[in-house]
């Protein structure tokens, strides 16, 4: 057990998560006609940070082989990206749909887009959240 | 005597007059259609300030969208550019969004006159 001891104090503050923001998108606001009334949609991916998960298992089994496999893997993700790597680059395609589902009126304004993460240590959250306004009435 | 601390006091000066400018970085811009009538401009901005750069959640953001509402009621804000920064002071990081744009009130649509009326029938 005092083995795990120095391993789980080293990573306890990232269990915390440390919240990251990319990009921010402001769309026009329409206050003109009808009532607005808010929405907002979230979808999320986990992301995998391969360097920390090399690092974790090379301490974990004490041997730096792990770490020798990450550094392999490194490369072949390597490229502009926002966030960490994640399984399924088209888990934000169902925003445009479900924002239909919110809004059914189709009449939409204000739409904030947000791409952000949550990062905690060697996995994160790779979110998409968009904010908005449907206009009822 | 003075030969050797000058260059040290002048050392530190540079690098804390450094450190007090800031490192800023942007790190995404975007701007929608800008309008003709550019007579109310507008202007919102929320920023976050953490220890070490470590924030733990993004929700600073969100009053901005009611800021610009505010200041443009029953109006259609447009021409909307949003900038995301992020200025690092050695061991403080503050993340800021501003937004700039443009209050327009477009004026009630014109009821069909009678001829465009007449055109629709046939």
């Amino acid at each position: 057990m005092q083995r795990f001891l120095p391993l789980f104090l080293g990573f306890a503050p990232s269990l915390v998560g440390c919240a990251t923001l990319h990009r921010a998108q402001l769309d026009e606001i329409d206050g003109q006609y009808g009532r607005l009334v808010p929405f907002e949609i979230h979808v999320s991916e986990m992301g995998v940070n391969t360097k920390a998960v090399g690092q974790i298992a090379s301490i974990a089994m004490k041997s730096a082989r792990s770490s020798q496999i990450a550094s392999l893997v490194a490369p072949f993700q390597y490229g502009p990206k926002t966030g960490n790597v994640v399984y399924d680059d088209q888990f934000a395609d169902v925003v445009a749909t479900t924002i239909l589902e919110r809004c059914p009126t189709a009449r939409v304004t204000g739409l904030m887009s947000l791409r952000e993460s949550t990062n905690y240590y060697a996995v994160s959250s790779e979110y998409v959240t968009v904010r908005g306004y449907c206009i009822v009435d | 005597m003075t030969k050797n601390i000058l260059p040290g006091t002048f050392l530190s000066s540079a690098i804390g007059l450094a450190a007090l400018t800031g490192c800023t970085s942007l790190q995404s811009v975007s701007v929608t259609q800008i309008p003709s009538d550019r007579s109310r401009p507008l202007h919102a901005e929320v920023s976050n300030t953490a220890l070490l750069g470590i924030h733990f959640s993004n929700d600073f953001i969100e009053p901005l969208t009611a800021e610009l509402m505010r200041q443009c009621p029953r109006g259609r804000v447009t021409g909307i550019l949003t900038k995301q920064e992020a200025s690092l002071y050695i061991i403080v990081q503050t993340r800021r969004v501003v937004a700039t744009g443009f209050c327009v009130y477009d004026p009630p649509p014109a009821p069909p006159s009678d001829a465009t009326a007449m055109q629709e029938i046939h």
